[in-house]
């Protein structure tokens, strides 16, 4: 990453710059393709955008005008900002403006912002539900337990079927009880040598 | 293909000492609630045919063999228990430790030293095992969000890696209660981490950010290598034990992919599994074998 000099951040300072929505000066996208949405995504993601002089110089502005940022020094505290995961938010959509004004006008932040989230969402609907399942697993297990020695024939239920039946807090059938023990007998010896592994061979 | 009926797959390994068996860990009811089961699988001319299964009380994560003893294979679970079994006993493990306070997403066995095995918690702690004591041996605490994977190096008896929640990629040398090294990896949950085969300093990262990225140790600043192609979190990625360039990757978007790191694009997309993939493994033998496992029940040998 760059250092931002003396320079770039004092002319950042005097000019407008992309970030001002009433800017005159407008720089034309050379590179106004038709790609497919996610690929723009991608190439979002992979841009090097601290490579890109104008977009830090109009980050760096960009900090020094907003009150929340008062207290930082941008000549000494630059990159330490940019490394601080709380401003993570805050460059992302600097980022997505900047992507979508200057790199690839048919960017659009909000359908990037949509996408990623729903790879989140996917993810933490599949470890919240064991998450909150924790905190009342004895009283759940023990309840369903009993309810499993009825002997009701149950048929598989479905991931949201399982989510919904959770969430009324009703009991999950045919959960069956393993006794928490060892098996005595005598384990096996090892006989066969070992075989080398390919990256060793 | 074979059905895992009943329970969905979280992990699948092949045996490193006979060419035709493999394990699967699974949990019921999609690993939320209920039990889970270690189906033990012989690879026969017409397909996967199940040897034994192991049922546990809660769900089943990860499973890893033994590299030195061929009938033993340890399981990890939802309930914190690390269970160790003998292939040729019924029923239940012969040992099993509760240390863990919360669910065990990763056990993974030492390559190099082989008598010892790893295990990553969503209650942010590792522990090393020796399969012969009753307590676990060590304690790493530095992650402060759930572990999702733990892996050791093949090239160092005392070296291994671990990826969680908290967005990084750690490594650790069991002689030195610290970690080595921390490096910020995505900027989201890392779920999945794993060694180069070939090259000592190389590690593969996998994020619900949903890209692959390949790291050099020797210069942690900024990842060699990334891929992006999955359009959900990527659950799990190895190494070829075969070749240096070829990584698989497995993802909620139900898809297992092959990944060329030298020409640095996918090259292979298997896409039969209908629910989330989360198992894959190599085959040591078939160098062009794989085998993945996923919420569909089922587990697949895929020929590439």
């Amino acid at each position: 990453m760059q250092e931002p000099t003396e320079n770039n951040l004092n002319s950042s300072n005097k000019k407008k710059t992309f970030f001002d929505n009433n800017s005159n000066e407008s720089i034309k996208s050379t590179n106004v393709e038709i790609l497919e949405q996610e690929n723009l995504f991608n190439l979002f993601e992979k841009y090097d955008f601290y490579g890109d002089l104008k977009f830090k110089s109009g980050l760096a502005s960009l900090i020094a005008k907003n009150e929340k940022y008062k207290h930082i020094n941008l000549s000494e505290d630059f990159n330490s900002f940019l490394l601080d995961k709380s401003n993570t938010d805050f460059i992302l959509k600097a980022k997505g403006f900047y992507f979508s004004k200057f790199v690839q006008k048919n960017f659009n932040f909000e359908e990037y912002e949509k996408f990623k989230n729903l790879s989140e969402n996917k993810h933490k609907e599949v470890t919240s539900l064991r998450h909150k399942e924790n905190e009342n697993s004895l009283l759940n297990k023990k309840s369903a337990i009993e309810k499993e020695n009825k002997g009701e024939e149950n048929v598989p239920l479905s991931f949201q079927q399982i989510a919904d039946m959770l969430a009324k807090g009703e009991t999950i059938p045919g959960i069956k009880q393993i006794p928490n023990v060892v098996n005595e007998a005598e384990p096996s010896n090892s006989v066969l040598k070992q075989h080398k592994k390919p990256w060793e061979k | 293909m074979f059905r895992t009926e009943r329970f969905q797959g979280y992990a699948v390994e092949f045996s490193p000492f006979r060419e035709n068996k493999l394990a699967c860990a699974t949990g019921a009811n999609f690993g939320i609630v209920g039990n889970g089961r270690l189906w033990l699988l012989g690879l026969e001319s017409n397909g996967l045919i199940v040897d034994r299964v192991y049922d546990t009380q809660d769900g089943l994560f990860d499973c890893a063999w033994s590299e030195n003893h061929e009938n033993q294979i340890v399981a990890s679970s939802g309930d914190g228990s690390v269970k160790l079994y003998d292939v040729t006993l019924m029923d239940f493990p012969i040992r099993f430790w509760q240390e863990h306070t919360k669910e065990v997403l990763s056990v993974n066995w030492n390559l190099v030293r082989k008598d010892c095995f790893v295990s990553g918690s969503w209650d942010n702690q590792i522990k090393i095992w020796n399969p012969e004591l009753p307590k676990s041996m060590r304690t790493f605490r530095e992650h402060t969000q759930c572990i999702y994977n733990t892996i050791w190096s093949p090239y160092s008896a005392d070296v291994f890696a671990s990826c969680s929640g908290d967005q990084t990629l750690i490594t650790w040398d069991t002689r030195i209660p610290r970690s080595s090294l921390t490096i910020y990896a995505h900027n989201n949950e890392v779920l999945a981490c794993d060694w180069n085969k070939y090259r000592e300093n190389v590690i593969a990262t996998g994020s619900v950010d949903r890209s692959i990225k390949v790291w050099d140790l020797r210069r942690p600043d900024k990842a060699v290598l990334e891929f992006s192609g999955h359009q959900y979190a990527v659950r799990r990625v190895k190494f070829s034990p075969h070749s240096e360039f070829i990584l698989a990757s497995t993802s909620y978007d139900m898809s297992l992919k092959l990944w060329d790191t030298q020409k640095g694009g996918a090259i292979f997309d298997f896409g039969q599994h209908t629910e989330f993939v989360f198992g894959l493994d190599f085959s040591l033998f078939d160098p062009h074998l794989l085998v993945s496992c996923a919420w569909d029940e089922t587990v697949r040998l895929i020929n590439y």
